[in-house]
């Protein structure tokens, strides 16, 4: 079930939607001690359809692979294409996003929000309207959408966000640990929701978290990092269907997986942690 | 609730009471000379003449021609400013230091140069309000621009957003509330300086009224536009500030 070695990133199957080759990135002048390399040559292939996550220990640049694949950062070197095209900078007709922070416009009401990034996609006015409406329908929040975001609560607002990207109609949706600043039962809801659109909507998903049950529970394959300086160490796969149940949650299968996966992470997280708070790694050994 | 704010506007309505019966006992019992401070119902008086003759239409004009162009030049150029400032960190840092020291000079001292430059007249209290207006402008526009959320636009860039629409639809509307405290305090502090002004060397407007009120020896009258720049000076900071909580609570 668990693929790992040096062709750990390369998924198998035709045509991959998003294809990231060698992907660098690092800030400073290499030899002095401003050089950080964010992330070490990574290679990733996503195929239509799938969500995969990505998970590894804070700093290990999951999240600035996430912005280069969806054109907000520039890698170092190397190269990502999506549906076969180089990604040079956003990519509105084919990526949305979903932020961990909200970023929904504090002036402007739920509905608003929605149609205003339609207009910046460059959809027709006319359709403005029913759009957002339909997208608010998706995740239920269409009885919101006169609240202002502060009027709503941080599971609300994601649901929003979430409609906001869905609403752009894209083929693939970035989230960069889009449930993390929620408390664990709302995380668990929206997560199971993200399960039933996958099923019902072919998108293709990458999602990074922190979490994981998180990952297990949504993801067809959970591509895991090595610590700072990071690179893609391998790739599980979960081998079941969307929509996931409620039971899969609980399921014996899960928590092998889960167990699996804290076992790769366990050695990175204390590296992580040894290099960057040496006391606490030794109160802890 | 309600019943504690009728308390509260009781105790201010007695405040203000108390002072007019201070003010009224002092007069009636001759502690200072009516000179120096009129009987209360003498200056409500000459207020009620120079209300009904309309000849306070003059000063006040000259006042808030003053104190309006000089407002909105300085709030256009420190707007323009500020945003060109703030699209460089290089240009920050060059000039962000330089406007804060020239901010913290009392540019009242410049008035006998600009008295010597513009004129005695109008020009010089255009010249005193506008310098005096530009500083908190440019400079509430420059940290505004500066500190709007990078997340907020990153995801307008995400979702396809020109240059333009991320300044009119995201950058703008994000930096309103800074900008509007700004312009706030540059309204309150022009006017002020403005006022002050006209009292040391002008040749008309409110405060060179009140001045004049009291060379040519007449008090009440004095007091009585003393009332009408008060009640101008309240309408105008209200004004401000009903639109400086309208920006923050709309856009932030």
């Amino acid at each position: 079930m668990s693929q790992t070695g040096f062709h750990a990133g390369q998924a198998d199957g035709p045509d991959p939607i998003i294809v990231a080759r060698d992907v660098r990135q690092s800030f400073g002048v290499p030899g002095t001690p401003g050089h950080v390399v964010a992330l070490q040559d990574s290679s990733l292939s996503v195929h239509a359809g799938e969500l995969v996550c990505l998970i590894g220990p804070s700093g290990c640049g999951k999240s600035s692979l996430l912005n280069i694949i969806g054109g907000l950062a520039r890698p170092t070197s190397g190269e990502v294409l999506v549906k076969g095209r180089p990604v040079n900078g956003p990519m509105p007709k084919d990526i949305a996003f979903v932020f961990q922070e909200s970023t929904l416009f504090p002036w402007l009401d739920v509905i608003d929000n929605i149609k205003t990034g339609l207009e910046f996609q460059g959809v027709d006015r006319a359709q403005l309207e029913d759009r957002a409406i339909e997208a608010l329908k998706v995740v239920g929040m269409l009885d919101f959408r006169n609240h202002l975001p502060r009027q709503l609560s941080g599971g609300m607002k994601q649901r929003v966000q979430l409609a906001r990207a869905l609403s752009l109609d894209t083929d693939i949706i970035l989230m960069d640990e889009p449930f993390a600043a929620l408390d664990e039962q709302t995380r668990m809801v929206l997560g199971e929701d993200i399960s039933v659109l996958l099923a019902r909507s072919h998108k293709t998903i990458v999602f990074v978290t922190h979490s994981l049950v998180e990952a297990v529970f949504l993801a067809d394959r959970v591509a895991t990092f090595t610590a700072r300086p990071g690179r893609i160490k391998s790739i599980i796969e979960v081998d079941e269907p969307h929509p996931r149940s409620r039971e899969f949650m609980t399921s014996e299968k899960l928590s092998v997986l889960r167990n699996e996966l804290y076992e790769l992470l366990h050695d990175e997280v204390r590296r992580t942690m040894e290099s960057a708070e040496r006391p606490m790694a030794q109160a802890f050994a | 609730m309600i019943a504690r704010r009728i308390a509260i506007h009781a105790v201010q309505a007695g405040l203000v009471f108390a002072l007019l019966a201070l003010w009224w006992w002092i007069t009636a019992t001759g502690q200072v000379h009516p000179f120096v401070l009129p009987p209360p119902m003498a200056v409500l008086d000459r207020l009620g003449k120079l209300l009904a003759s309309g000849t306070f239409w003059s000063p006040l004009s000259i006042t808030m021609w003053e104190f309006g162009v000089s407002f909105v030049t300085a709030t256009l150029l420190g707007l323009v400013f500020g945003f060109l400032i703030s699209r460089r960190r290089l240009v920050v840092r060059t000039f962000d230091p330089l406007l804060a020291a020239l901010y913290s000079v009392p540019m009242v001292l410049l008035l006998p140069l600009f008295v010597l430059t513009f004129g005695v007249g109008v020009g010089s209290k255009i010249a005193l309000g506008f310098v005096v207006a530009f500083f908190p402008v440019v400079l509430s526009t420059t940290t505004a621009f500066l500190t709007v959320d990078a997340s907020l636009q990153r995801a307008a860039l995400s979702m396809g957003a020109s240059q333009s629409q991320l300044f009119v639809r995201v950058l703008l509307p994000a930096s309103l509330p800074m900008v509007l405290s700004g312009m706030r305090i540059a309204l309150i502090t022009s006017l002020l300086s403005i006022l002050g002004a006209e009292t040391i060397a002008s040749l008309g407007g409110l405060g060179h009224e009140i001045f004049a009120r009291v060379e040519y020896m007449q008090t009440a009258e004095m007091y009585a536009y003393l009332a009408i720049t008060v009640i101008v000076a309240m309408m105008i900071n209200g004004l401000a500030l009903w639109i400086d909580a309208w920006g923050r609570r709309k856009f932030s």
